[in-house]
């Protein structure tokens, strides 16, 4: 099952963490958590590896009409973004939002969901231009 | 079997070309190789990857997709400037799950290059045009003993 969209960037890892975050931002997501996920690896296992954040974005009228809809559907909230280094490029990862219509199989969810889906896909379409050109469209 | 319109990138004249044929097409009018960029079915796919003469590159996508829209036009550029010599087949996953899901996509746009049938390289996430260029350059400079043998086309 198709379940999440990727960009490969060539960018410093930093640079792409926070230009993630304002893509985000400018389509109404704000960052709930974000997890190193490498540092705390490392802190509780010992475990060495690439860096790697998972950013927790939260678009507040989307969840709250979510909510409304289906009080459960907090365990697929926020919106996960990972962003990890891999083989020298930094690979950023989205959920699909529409995993929510699919796993709730709710009908008063599949509008929902077409709204975030949108929401996200534009977010990955403004680090798109990052990727082809190095700027940023914000 | 649906049809493709495409149009000479020389001559602009209009071709009619089918998904599903091996050989090399030309322009009916001016004899110019053509680029191959056709939208794939699950009831074609496996006709598309295996008898196609040139190697295939598959482009799973969806139109939610905004990485997918990313890298759109550069494989339109790339089936113009390799026409004759390579084959797009784009697969809308929204319409066609089963090839996901036999490919075990899970992220999109993935990029999946055939040579003879056989799966040869895979990539997961959008890339600038000019970076898909050099992934389908190495990948098919890539000595045949050194490349991925599994085969995404069933038997």
């Amino acid at each position: 099952m198709v379940f999440e969209e990727t960009i490969v960037l060539s960018q410093p890892f930093d640079q792409v963490l926070e230009a993630v975050k304002a893509a985000f931002a400018a389509e109404g997501f704000g960052t709930l958590t974000e997890i190193d996920l490498q540092a705390t690896l490392q802190s509780k296992v010992g475990k060495t590896m690439d860096r790697y954040t998972i950013v927790g974005a939260c678009n507040p009228e989307l969840a709250s009409r979510a909510i409304d809809v289906e009080p459960q559907i907090g365990v697929l909230l926020p919106c996960n973004v990972v962003i990890r280094e891999s083989d020298g490029d930094v690979i950023v990862e989205a959920m699909d939002p529409g995993l929510m219509a699919n796993v709730t199989g709710s009908d008063d969810m599949a509008p929902i969901a077409a709204d975030a889906r949108e929401l996200v896909s534009n977010a990955l379409g403004r680090l798109s231009a990052m990727a082809v050109d190095g700027t940023q469209q914000l | 079997m649906t049809d493709n319109v495409v149009r000479c990138p020389k001559c602009d004249a209009a071709n009619r070309l089918p998904v599903v044929a091996s050989g090399r097409p030309r322009c009916g009018t001016c004899h110019e190789d053509l680029p191959w960029l056709v939208d794939v079915s699950t009831n074609e796919f496996d006709a598309v990857v295996r008898q196609s003469t040139v190697p295939v590159l598959v482009d799973l996508w969806a139109p939610w997709c905004g990485p997918c829209r990313m890298i759109a036009p550069a494989l339109e550029q790339l089936s113009v400037q390799r026409a004759g010599a390579l084959r797009v087949a784009k697969v809308n996953v929204e319409n066609e799950p089963a090839i996901s899901a036999r490919l075990d996509v899970r992220g999109i746009p993935t990029m999946v290059l055939y040579v003879g049938g056989d799966e040869v390289a895979r990539q997961v996430g959008a890339l600038p045009a000019d970076r898909i260029d050099e992934w389908v350059d190495a990948a098919l400079s890539a000595p045949e003993t050194t490349r991925s043998t599994r085969s995404g086309a069933s038997s």
